[in-house]
């Protein structure tokens, strides 16, 4: 049950981290430069930076406090919230990228 | 390296393709334990395929992410962008649901521990599904514009 749980914590704070993170750049916006492969938090004008691997750290942030904040619930989880926050998700990332496809 | 990383890449997404479509087709259409193909396809116990779903798409995910590199720098910056902006787009679309698949694992996982919660079980893995097809899809469709 409580490995269950903190399944549930994983997975919303996961989903909540990345969305935050690519919607608003916060908590914080790491980039990875190719040229230099190193990494900053600042955009290098003219030059491809990653911002997706940040991203991913901070869904993995995401998922550690996510866990952190539900291992203490005793509640019953709402597990059909899981997939309806990852269906939004979804769309709201979508919409996000909407400029790529008015040229 | 990078064609050698981009064949295991592919093979890999085929590999669970096939997987999460079968056990996709188990859920929604249990079927019964003999019969022709389709009976047969609908007849397996879709959660055995768990396990190797999960080692897939995370053995998939670290591939995609390692070519990631050179596509953003050499194909994306050099051509997608300026000449098929729309493919930067759907490619985009490709990293979000990606990285929002491997967020729903742990869920995923738990929720086939446990046979109470077959509403959300069923539809985490038609979101699975949906995302591992619309990857796939993206991902060959980006390749044959400007491959690495």
């Amino acid at each position: 049950m409580t490995r269950e749980r903190l399944c549930w914590g994983a997975s919303m704070g996961a989903m909540l981290g990345y969305v935050l993170a690519v919607l608003t750049s916060y908590p914080i916006r790491i980039l990875y430069d190719p040229h230099s492969e190193s990494w900053g938090l600042i955009d290098i004008p003219g030059q491809p930076v990653i911002a997706w691997y940040g991203w991913l750290i901070n869904a993995a942030l995401g998922a550690l406090l996510g866990m952190l904040i539900v291992w203490p619930i005793r509640r019953p989880l709402p597990w059909a919230l899981v997939w309806i926050v990852a269906s939004l998700a979804l769309l709201a990332l979508g919409v996000h990228e909407r400029h790529w496809f008015r040229h | 390296m990078k064609l050698f990383l981009l064949l295991a890449h592919a093979i890999s997404s085929m590999l669970l393709l096939g997987a999460i479509t079968h056990q996709a087709i188990a859920v929604w259409m249990p079927g019964p334990t003999s019969g022709g193909f389709w009976r047969s396809l609908r007849a397996v116990h879709p959660q055995r395929y768990v396990t190797a779903i999960i080692v897939l798409f995370v053995f998939t995910m670290a591939l995609g992410a390692v070519i990631y590199v050179p596509f953003r720098s050499e194909v994306r910056a050099t051509y997608l962008d300026a000449h098929v902006p729309w493919a930067t787009g759907l490619f985009e679309v490709k990293e979000h649901a990606a990285a929002l698949a491997l967020a729903l694992m742990p869920a995923y996982w738990a929720l086939w521990r446990n046979p109470e919660h077959r509403g959300s079980r069923r539809a985490v893995t038609t979101i699975l599904l949906l995302v591992t097809w619309w990857n796939f899809v993206v991902g060959h469709v980006v390749n044959n514009l400007r491959g690495l």
